[in-house]
């Protein structure tokens, strides 16, 4: 099994991007490539090449789950599992995500510590 | 017949009288005969005989004649008699004809109906002044008048005391002075006054009380006395009168309660109405409020007997709910409380409520009294609430998102050791922010459960893994408070539908409370008891308990024992009415036995799942 080390991070909020970068690369020693916007995410995806995808939920103009049916449009995902994030859900809600594609869901707000065990967690059952 | 029998035995006197006579006669004769031996004596008797019989006939005669001028007088005076009673009888007929118009008469205006009536009894007994008069006190306030020459007007007044009437309230009989000069009240104001020689009046009643009077009078003395007859005709006329004023009060009275209603009715917002469902199906509205013109852009009239056109413009896709519903309050007899929409003809679109109770009514249709107002606003305004919660939510919770991330960062020593005291402040923040995320989060649930937005993703399974998972989420928690969680795992495969999610928060609830007013180094029994049918989870701890003032309040919202537990212990105070709501949701009960000083012993119950159990673990052989 490969270990994960490239995750692209999908999100609007600077704050929040800087947060997840930092709780992901100094706790959890990944690489974290951060797009402000669903676009940035299609347009770097060949050039970062992510083993996992972070996708926020709720962005203006294009959202996660626009995005996730752009980026499966044009690019092969089957070994890339897409992790959404989103508020407080309820379980019909992430039977609802995993059907768009997602491998599972990250509720807002994550803990800054525990996040990237959480991420290690799905990427193991993702290779299962 | 007297004649004849009168004739008939003077003609037997004449007859038995002349027999006799001629017999004495005869015998005198014959007796003087035998003495004197001579016919001269004879013929002495037969003279005086003769002249005994002449006068014997003549005094019958005269005594016949005398008879027969007695009886025909007498006969005479019968027929005159009869001839009066026959027109008294008349005038009684007329009397009676008269107040039979009088009473019969209707008009709309009670003021000109008397008046008539006035008039007509003027004329009847011929008394020039007609008054109804109303009494109070020491004034005579003139309500309806006749007069022949137009001497006085409605509404005038004069001092009791200056009027004929003032005999009249004293006496509960008719008073009828025929000429008042020469009468006990020559002395009278009233004489002085206005010069009335005659006059008859009563009082009249209404309702048992003394309204006034109702009286006739005339400058002129009466040439004949007033009748017994006159007297009854004014009596009944009274009676009459008063009658139609009592009347006039109830439909005064009815009018006045119409009036009141529809002028309140017509300062609500929305229709007052009355709705009636015969055993037929017909449908009507037997009582609407002008609001019904706002509502639904009817009339009242358009629907009185019959209430389709109500039903053709509630909204296509309420109005079997709206039906449904008022079979069911017919059915059940209870409230009707319901909220749907109108659709004009003009495509736009109302919602309004509707809230009635109904009545059975003896003829077995149902009467409903209700109420339907406008919540258009209303709905425009909780529309705009829903979508300002959810969207400050969202906005709150992206920075608080932030936050909480570079605090955890910090405090999880990430960026590097901070010093002791910036170390603390961080913990402090820390914890601040963590409150207030479920701060936010128990605002948003018990908005989504208040709406019935909430949706439960009901899964039957194993109660005990959804346990385990709240105490081991709690742990931290508590230990916070050095509590420790002693979950009992003896227990069955006990299963339940419920949504996990929701049931692990209502633990979390009430494991975090039971951790909170625990003292340190406490044990919190988490204990489960079940019976065919039910399983009850306990939560026991060893705390302060719960006040008796606090039990009735528990559950509700932003409720808290003491109004400085929010600083000490944390929490909202929605925590336990969100469990409530999510329990009940789940179709469980959740309650408490507490005393104070006596620690709290929180459970909720809920259905067991039996079939599916067993049916689960067949899977697992």
């Amino acid at each position: 099994m490969t270990d994960l080390q490239r995750i692209m991070h999908v999100e609007d909020d600077p704050s929040i991007q800087q947060v997840a970068k930092i709780a992901l690369e100094a706790v959890g020693g990944f690489t974290v490539h951060t797009c402000s916007c669903g676009q940035q995410a299609l347009e770097d995806y060949p050039n970062v090449a992510p083993q996992l995808i972070l996708l926020d939920v709720m962005m203006p103009g294009m959202d996660g789950p626009t995005t996730l049916q752009h980026l499966q449009q044009k690019y092969d995902l089957a070994k890339v599992p897409v992790v959404f994030m989103t508020a407080k859900v309820q379980s019909n809600e992430v039977a609802s995500y995993k059907k768009l594609g997602g491998a599972d869901v990250v509720v807002k707000p994550f803990d800054p510590m525990t996040l990237s065990d959480q991420i290690r967690q799905i990427w193991t059952d993702f290779q299962r | 017949m007297i004649i004849q029998r009168v004739s008939s035995n003077s003609n037997f006197i004449s007859w038995a009288g002349s027999i006799l006579l001629l017999a004495l006669f005869s015998y005198l004769g014959w007796v003087d005969y035998q003495q004197m031996q001579t016919m001269a004596a004879i013929q002495k008797w037969a003279v005086a005989y003769l002249v005994s019989e002449l006068l014997l006939l003549l005094l019958l005669s005269d005594m016949q004649r005398v008879t027969r001028q007695l009886m025909s007088r007498l006969r005479y005076e019968q027929e005159a008699k009869q001839q009066q009673q026959a027109a008294e009888s008349k005038q009684h007929q007329h009397a009676l004809s008269i107040l039979n118009n009088i009473a019969a008469s209707f008009s709309p205006d009670w003021h000109q109906q008397m008046r008539d009536a006035l008039h007509v009894a003027s004329d009847y007994l011929q008394l020039p002044i007609a008054i109804l008069s109303n009494i109070e006190k020491n004034n005579y306030q003139v309500i309806v008048q006749y007069t022949v020459d137009n001497s006085l007007q409605d509404g005038a007044n004069f001092d009791l005391g200056e009027t004929y009437c003032s005999i009249t309230m004293q006496s509960k009989q008719v008073i009828a002075i025929d000429h008042m000069h020469a009468s006990e009240y020559a002395s009278h104001p009233c004489y002085n006054n206005f010069k009335l020689e005659s006059y008859i009046g009563v009082q009249v009643l209404v309702e048992g009380s003394p309204y006034g009077t109702v009286n006739f009078s005339s400058t002129e003395a009466r040439q004949r006395p007033f009748s017994q007859l006159e007297i009854e005709f004014i009596s009944l006329l009274a009676r009459w009168i008063g009658s139609v004023l009592e009347r006039r009060r109830y439909l005064d009275a009815q009018v006045e309660v119409a009036q009141r209603l529809k002028k309140v009715s017509a300062q609500l917002p929305g229709m007052v109405y009355q709705f009636k469902l015969t055993p037929d199906g017909k449908a009507s509205f037997p009582y609407s409020s002008d609001g019904i013109k706002e509502i639904y852009h009817l009339t009242p009239e358009q629907v009185l007997n019959d209430a389709s056109a109500v039903f053709d413009l509630t909204h296509p896709d309420d109005v079997l709910l709206v039906k449904s519903t008022i079979s069911e309050s017919a059915k059940r007899l209870s409230k009707w409380i319901i909220e749907y929409r109108i659709k004009y003809p003009d495509g736009e679109v109302a919602w309004v409520a509707g809230r009635a109770v109904p009545e059975k009514q003896p003829d077995s249709s149902i009467l409903w009294h209700g109420f339907i107002t406008d919540i258009t606003e209303r709905k425009q305004i909780e529309k705009l609430k829903d979508e300002f919660v959810s969207s400050v939510s969202h906005e709150l919770r992206t920075p608080l998102t932030s936050i909480a991330g570079a605090i955890g960062l910090l405090h999880g020593k990430v960026l590097g050791v901070l010093p002791e005291k910036a170390a603390e402040m961080v913990g402090m923040a820390m914890a601040n922010v963590q409150k207030l995320q479920i701060l936010i989060n128990d605002l948003l649930d018990m908005d989504k459960l208040v709406a019935g937005k909430m949706q439960f993703d009901m899964q039957t399974q194993p109660l005990l893994p959804i346990l385990q998972k709240s105490v081991l989420d709690n742990k931290n928690y508590a230990e916070q408070f050095k509590v420790h969680y002693n979950l009992s795992d003896k227990i069955d495969d006990i299963w339940v539908n419920v949504d996990s999610l929701r049931l692990q928060q209502v633990m979390t609830n009430l494991l975090s409370n039971a951790a909170k007013f625990s003292p340190p180094n406490a044990e919190v029994d988490i204990v489960i008891e079940h019976d065919s049918d039910k399983v009850t989870v306990k939560v026991i701890d060893h705390g302060i308990g719960i006040n008796d003032n606090f039990k009735p309040l528990i559950f509700s919202q932003f409720s808290q024992a003491d109004s400085s537990d929010s600083k000490i212990k944390g929490g909202t105070g929605l925590g336990l009415a969100i469990s409530k709501q999510l329990i009940t949701r789940m179709n469980g009960d959740i309650g408490f036995e507490s005393s104070l000083n006596h620690g709290a012993e929180f459970y909720i119950r809920l259905p067991v799942a039996i079939e599916t159990a067993q049916q689960s673990e067949a899977f697992y052989d």
